[in-house]
């Protein structure tokens, strides 16, 4: 009997796209899997694009808080409408349940759905949340060294949602009727026989868009050095922006001719827009994920909080610009007031760009402000992306690439195919001398913690043993934690040890103990493994100034 | 058999004394005509009833928009008969859950109907409504169920009064019954008349046992006061509007903290379009109690459809103005007094000679005041007069009482009970009475609760509160010297009149009785929201008897005492309370998913 799956992948229109690859992969873990997902209802026809889904169930999710938080219905009736919408999945007994929905709803839901595995959040028995699967729990923690992050959003879905595989690109499937409408939309411009480029000019947060007057000069620059046509596209609700970027356009110069298609179309029928162009100018939005999966190449303006190594186009023939700036990309949450990282960005030197992806013309000899990348797909078979212009910083470079190897080895169990740096990590002394540090103290904390195995199994309970033991515990943890998270080499560990220490699920003493104590161990035996590749590099020339490491920000305590 | 003969027999099984009726009616109210269709339409006093054109589809029109509202278990009562085809269509359109009640204002107008038509089976399906709008608005009200009044205006403006008597009394009849509690944000204005209106609308709110939570934006009172020093007229304005746009901002935060069942307005409130239209948007129940005179302020042209639901004092063309501006409902709802501030007083001889009077006016110095006041000078008895923006008024200001100053409440009601006649002149911005004296002022019920005796100049509104045995009205303010002599020399019939008048208002025009009245309009309207709560049906028992096919949801919900309303939050509170230690039963969970979709705020901002 095939293997049944359920998704959940409420929020956003740009996850849902990015789940392709999973989609993918889970046919390639059992072959013939069925697939269900459950969406919110706006999103739905985006996922009628994607391959190898059963049923989509849609559900009005904004209904369900506009209705509850005004409370125009009664307890009785919300309970009964949701467990009625929900009483099928509960019968399909699905074999997993992938969540990458990360809030508390969702794991509310899943749990309520069960399965024989959950991967994502859930809630345990005592309706917290705890996180299954590594890679979930990755994903959940990455903003807290989300510098040295690289991986992409849609690799840790397949990974966490199915496990390693074969590359395997976002592919969406554009119905005919919208690519007959799209036919129609560009039937007027037919005789002109110029290449289209898509324009998403709006963003679904304004920290992450650029400025809409720069979108117009770029568009101008860019009509004045090739034959070329515009497309808008976007909502109405980013119809202000973009009437500010068609109008800079015309009083730059621009002589291309503008198509608009914002807020007439539905979401396939912008897939197969973006599918007859031959590029999209974008922010970091749903769409350019629409176009990744319809194959038309993205030039991403990964401005504000935007991170490209999380969430940039997946896969080949892809191209960002990221400012080169201290801050950027923002912190996760961070609001910003003064959105610098907009002016870094030149408009000449973009529709240079926009050039040379469109006619192979030669890359501008001068970008400034910016870091250019070019997306690929490593030797693991995972996306990622290379530096063509600007220059990276030698920790954020070096850390990107040794994390990426570690935990890809570390969830995998997989030998990483990426050649590791043959370089030292500028920091180097330093983080050989705080692992040095640390190793006597992960072995002390073990220690204790078996110590505490140990205690909860005495009968009658030495409750105050146990008490002070628990006491030193808490302690070496939040010293070692402390540590750990002033150096790059050790902080990733101590955050996914955090991370564990949250997703206990012993229900007795004795098994919290026995899982607490797991816990430790496996963060000592990943320190370990972290010292041993270090002391294998060679030792640095003291004369050289390999700059000064900076203690990272804890995500949370311990 | 005419199809009168055959109708009547139909209805005779179920309603013989209603067949006897009709039987004894005259009929020749409708003119029946054909339709270019060839059905029967017809008229009523020279006005189509119906579609000239098209009866029938007209009647699957009206249906169609009305259907998508009605919910089982609900009576739906039809206001205007006309021929039955929208009744007929809209009984097609309903499960048969739902009922649907049609009233009959005149018999021989139904007469005529079933004269003109033969009616299906369907009509076995209807309840016929006969009888005085109180008779039938108690039936009603006593059979318990949840109902939703529909109106086919063609038909039932002929019939206006009857109408609006039998909305009355329903109403009442909904407001005597409520039992279940509310929670209801009251949103004040910074300053002005309405504001001291807002403390009164709130007790009585608690007294009828709801919850209140007042958003004061009174505490802003002196930045706004500030911004009004700027001598450049449009920085002021634009600065004013701004920290308007500001505070409408910050109610909307501060609903998002704890979404209540109503958003209840007093006018002035600073709560813009936008931010009501996002309210609306997201389901909130907002209501606008518009407390002033819709001719001198009229900011609500713009503001229209914000509100779901508008209560003005005053009525007729003031009700056709809001609708046509927008307002999706209006309704009447007057001036009243609050008896814990208003009432009868026990001032000592100190008092007496600093607040009291033979006569006495407390108000601002509006332009007709200013004009009639000089006449009561020079006359045997004495004259105060409190209040502020006087100035400018030299005439008076041998009268005016403590420099023009601003008169609090406390002050206000020992003036009122220390006065042997407290004067009451609508205010005016011409020179003398009020042209369109129609709505009767708050002042007119303060004193009236007060026990205090008062000449109020006349308004048509008055009698509607009033009897000649318990108020004083002028037509002209001649006549105000020769009232007060008159009552000056007769303190028993001055208490008699004053003690009657005080027990009408405890009796009839209490902010509690308009309280009731207000939401049980809202509760007509919406019988499976406020007006289900208002019934008690999210009361512990209501909902569990609902549930008896579902143990695991009763389980959850007989942890809740009898006579509690209990939410979704409320249910999700339990749960929580019982700490991480017990492990959590799928129903339990569900409950706990809803109420993190309940907690969401960020789209509200």
């Amino acid at each position: 009997m095939s293997k049944q799956i359920l998704i959940i992948n409420i929020t956003r229109m740009g996850d849902l796209v990015q789940m392709g690859t999973l989609l993918q992969r889970l046919q390639h873990e059992w072959p013939g899997a069925v697939v269900d997902l459950v969406v919110d209802h706006r999103f739905a026809p985006i996922a009628g694009l994607l391959p190898h889904l059963r049923h989509i169930i849609g559900y009005d999710f904004h209904r369900l808080v506009d209705e509850s938080r005004a409370q125009t219905k009664d307890v009785v009736t919300l309970f009964r409408d949701m467990t009625r919408w929900a009483a099928p999945l509960v019968e399909a007994r699905y074999d997993r349940v992938i969540n990458l929905t990360f809030n508390r709803r969702s794991g509310l839901l899943a749990s309520y759905v069960g399965a024989k595995e959950i991967r994502g959040i859930a809630a345990p028995k005592d309706g917290d949340v705890a996180i299954h699967n590594p890679w979930m729990t990755y994903l959940t923690d990455v903003h807290s060294q989300r510098q040295f992050n690289q991986f992409n959003l849609v690799d840790i879905y397949a990974l966490g949602g199915s496990g390693p595989g074969p590359f395997a690109p976002l592919s969406l499937t554009v119905p005919p009727s919208a690519t007959q409408w799209a036919g129609e939309f560009f039937a007027p411009h037919s005789g002109e026989q110029i290449p289209w480029v898509a324009v998403q000019v709006g963003a679904s947060d304004a920290m992450k868009a650029w400025r809409p007057e720069l979108f117009g000069q770029t568009l101008a620059s860019l009509s004045r050095r090739t034959k070329v046509g515009y497309v808008f596209i976007g909502t109405k609700e980013e119809r202000k922006a973009i009437r500010i970027a068609q109008t800079t356009y015309r009083q730059a110069g621009g002589t291309a001719p503008l198509c608009d298609a914002v807020g007439r179309t539905t979401l396939p029928q912008v897939a197969a827009v973006l599918a007859q162009c031959r590029l999209l100018l974008t922010n970091d939005t749903g769409p350019m994920h629409l176009a990744v999966g319809v194959g038309t190449p993205v030039i991403d303006l990964s401005v504000g909080h935007v991170d490209f190594r999380e969430t940039g186009p997946y896969g080949l023939g892809h191209w960002i610009v990221q400012p080169d700036m201290s801050c950027a990309p923002c912190g996760f949450d961070q609001v910003c007031f003064h959105h610098a990282c907009n002016e870094q960005l030149v408009p000449d030197q973009i529709a240079g760009l926009c050039l040379h992806v469109l006619t192979g013309a030669d890359l501008p000899a001068v970008m400034t402000g910016v870091k250019i990348y070019r997306s690929r797909v490593d030797e693991d078979g995972l996306g990622n992306a290379e530096l063509c212009a600007g220059q990276e910083n030698l920790m954020t470079s070096w850390y990107g690439r040794f994390w990426r190897r570690f935990w890809y080895e570390q969830f995998t169990g997989l030998s990483s195919q990426v050649p590791p740096s043959v370089e030292l990590p500028p920091d180097w002394t330093d983080a050989v001398t705080l692992l040095d540090h640390l190793t006597p103290l992960a072995a002390s904390l073990v220690s204790k913690t078996e110590e505490l195995v140990r205690l909860s199994k005495q009968r009658p309970l030495p409750v105050a043993a146990l008490k002070q033991m628990q006491t030193r515990e808490h302690s070496d943890r939040q010293h070692v934690v402390a540590l750990s998270m002033q150096q790059p080499a050790t902080a990733s560990l101590a955050v996914a040890m955090v991370r564990d220490t949250h997703s206990d699920d012993g229900s007795e003493l004795i098994g919290m103990a026995q899982s607490r104590l797991a816990t430790y161990r496996r963060w000592q035996r990943r320190l370990q493994s972290v010292a041993t590749q270090f002391r294998s590099l060679r030792k640095p020339d003291p004369r050289v100034n390999h700059g000064v490491s900076r203690p990272l920000p804890m995500a949370r305590s311990a | 058999m005419s199809h009168f003969t055959v109708n009547v027999m139909r209805l005779a099984a179920r309603y013989p004394e209603l067949a006897a009726s009709l039987k004894a009616a005259r009929g020749e109210v409708l003119t029946i005509e054909s339709a270019r269709n060839g059905s029967p339409s017809a008229l009523r006093a020279g006005r189509w009833i119906h579609s000239s054109y098209d009866p029938l589809r007209e009647a699957e029109t009206w249906a169609d928009s009305q259907a998508p509202a009605c919910h089982a278990g609900e009576i739906i009562v039809i206001a205007g008969i006309g021929l039955l085809y929208h009744v007929e269509a809209l009984r097609k359109k309903l499960c048969p859950d739902i009922a649907v009640a049609v009233l009959i204002p005149n018999m021989d107008e139904f007469h005529d109907v079933l004269s003109a038509r033969l009616l299906g089976p369907w009509s076995e399906h209807i309840l016929w409504l006969t009888g005085t709008p109180h008779d039938i608005a108690q039936t009603l009200t006593a059979a318990g169920q949840p109902l939703r009044c529909l109106s086919y205006t063609p038909a039932s403006q002929a019939d206006v009064d009857f109408h609006s008597d039998f909305e009355q009394a329903l109403r009442r009849g909904i407001a005597r019954q409520a039992g279940g509690q509310l929670t209801i944000a009251l949103v004040g204005p910074i300053y002005g008349g309405s504001l001291p209106i807002v403390g009164y609308v709130k007790r009585a709110l608690e007294t009828l046992g709801h919850r209140v939570q007042w958003i004061d934006h009174s505490l802003h009172a002196a930045s706004y006061e500030m911004m009004g020093t700027l001598k450049d007229v449009r920085n002021r304005q634009l600065m004013q509007s701004r920290m308007a746009e500001v505070l409408s901002q910050w109610t909307l935060a501060t609903l998002a903290e704890s979404p209540p069942d109503l958003v209840l307005s007093l006018a002035q409130a600073p709560l813009t379009l936008p931010v009501l239209e996002h309210l609306r948007k997201k389901k909130f129940l907002t209501a606008m109690w518009f407390v002033e005179n819709y001719r001198h302020l009229t900011y609500w042209q713009q503001m229209a459809p914000g509100y779901e639901y508008w209560f003005v004092f005053q009525q007729g063309l003031c009700l056709d103005a809001f609708r046509q501006a927008g307002a999706r409902h209006v309704s009447y709802l007057p001036m009243a007094a609050d008896p814990e501030l208003h009432r009868p007083m026990s001032l000592s001889e100190e008092e007496r000679r600093t607040f009291g009077a033979d006569v006495s006016f407390v108000g601002a110095g509006y332009a007709n005041r200013r004009r009639l006041f000089p006449a009561l000078l020079r006359h045997p008895w004495s004259f105060k007069l409190w209040g502020n923006e006087w100035d400018g008024a030299g005439d008076l200001r041998s009268v005016l009482q403590l420099n023009g100053a601003r008169i609090d409440t406390a002050t206000c009601m020992k003036v009122f009970n220390a006065t042997c006649i407290n004067l009451n002149l609508h205010s005016s911005t011409g020179t003398g009475l009020d042209p369109q004296a129609d709505f009767v002022n708050p002042r007119t019920f303060e004193l009236a609760a007060c026990g205090a005796f008062q000449l109020v100049d006349h308004r048509s509104q008055l009698p509607d509160f009033f009897t000649d045995q318990e108020m004083v009205s002028f037509r002209t303010f001649d006549e105000v010297p020769g009232l007060v002599q008159r009552w000056l020399g007769d303190p028993a019939a001055r208490q008699a009149m004053a003690t009657a008048a005080r027990t009408r208002v405890l009796d009839t025009h209490t902010y509690v009785h308009r309280m009731r009245d207000l939401l049980a309009q809202i509760g007509l309207s919406q019988p499976d929201r406020v007006g289900a709560l208002l019934r008690g049906d999210r009361q512990q028992e209501a909902l569990l008897s609902r549930c008896t096919d579902d143990p695991s949801l009763e389980s959850l919900l007989k942890e809740f005492p009898a006579g509690q309303r209990v939410e979704l939050k409320d249910v999700a509170a339990k749960i929580r309370s019982k700490g991480t230690t017990t492990t959590l039963k799928r129903e339990e969970l569900m409950v706990l998913m809803l109420d993190e979709y309940r907690s969401e705020t960020r789209d509200l901002l």
